[in-house]
């Protein structure tokens, strides 16, 4: 006989269809954030983000919003819209965009969770801090990212 | 001892999971998978006060296992919850 509690791997996408459903019904859903491209503002099985359901008209630029994306689920910037899609962008990636259609939007994040306790909740001054340095870290990293590119062609050459 | 009332089971992704769901939140940064068995003592303890001999009566009861299996299965079951934090003694 087996009473034993087990050590599970949910594979992503029923995940998310789980969490999408939970949203659904109302409910705010603590996710643990795997992944690197919105490093540093979330760190990959580090950090939890709180996550509500959201609509695309909701959005305001700045945003980390969780969105279906070619079958998956993917967390990330808001920037603004493009002939009628919602453009995102990791705050980890260097040139890496992604398009949206608006239905395809499922939740934003409202608060982020540290290891240590430490709550940043969405719009605070704590939360543009971090979005801030999140951010510049990426501005700086892109010229670094363009020039490694641009010496990879040469050496081929 | 007592399971505590902040946790509850749901079905994520086809398995039996406990979550910490409050009624506006359900975390799943921390969740611990069940068997039917465990989810079946789960739901027959939960919201009242339990000792171990509690569980191996429902063990032996449902189950019909010999005392010393029982005995062992209980104990490692309430182990395992006291190790998670999902009981309160």
């Amino acid at each position: 006989m087996s009473l034993n509690t087990k050590q599970i791997t949910i594979n992503n996408d029923f995940f998310f269809q789980s969490v999408e459903e939970m949203l659904e019904q109302g409910l705010s859903v603590d996710i643990k954030v795997k992944g690197l491209s919105m490093r540093p503002f979330l760190r990959s099985e580090v950090d939890s983000a709180k996550l509500v359901k959201v609509s695309a008209e909701e959005l305001v630029r700045g945003d980390v919003v969780l969105f279906r994306n070619h079958g998956h689920h993917t967390l990330h910037r808001y920037y603004g819209t493009r002939e009628g899609k919602l453009i995102f962008k990791g705050d980890g990636n260097c040139r890496l965009t992604e398009l949206v259609e608006p239905a395809d939007i499922v939740a934003r994040v409202v608060s982020i969770m540290r290891p240590d306790g430490t709550v940043t909740d969405y719009g605070t001054k704590d939360w543009q801090r971090k979005s801030r340095r999140s951010l510049w870290c990426k501005a700086l990293r892109t010229p670094i990212f363009i020039a490694k590119q641009i010496v990879k062609k040469i050496i081929r050459r | 001892m007592r399971i505590k009332s902040e946790y509850k089971i749901r079905k994520i992704a086809g398995e039996n999971v406990i979550v910490a769901a409050g009624a506006t939140n359900v975390n799943t940064t921390s969740i611990i998978s069940f068997n039917s068995t465990s989810v079946e003592l789960w739901n027959a303890l939960s919201g009242r006060e339990f000792e171990v001999a509690d569980v191996v009566a429902i063990i032996m009861g449902d189950y019909g296992q010999s005392e010393e299996v029982a005995s062992r299965d209980a104990a490692a079951w309430v182990e395992k919850l006291r190790e998670a934090k999902l009981i309160e003694e």
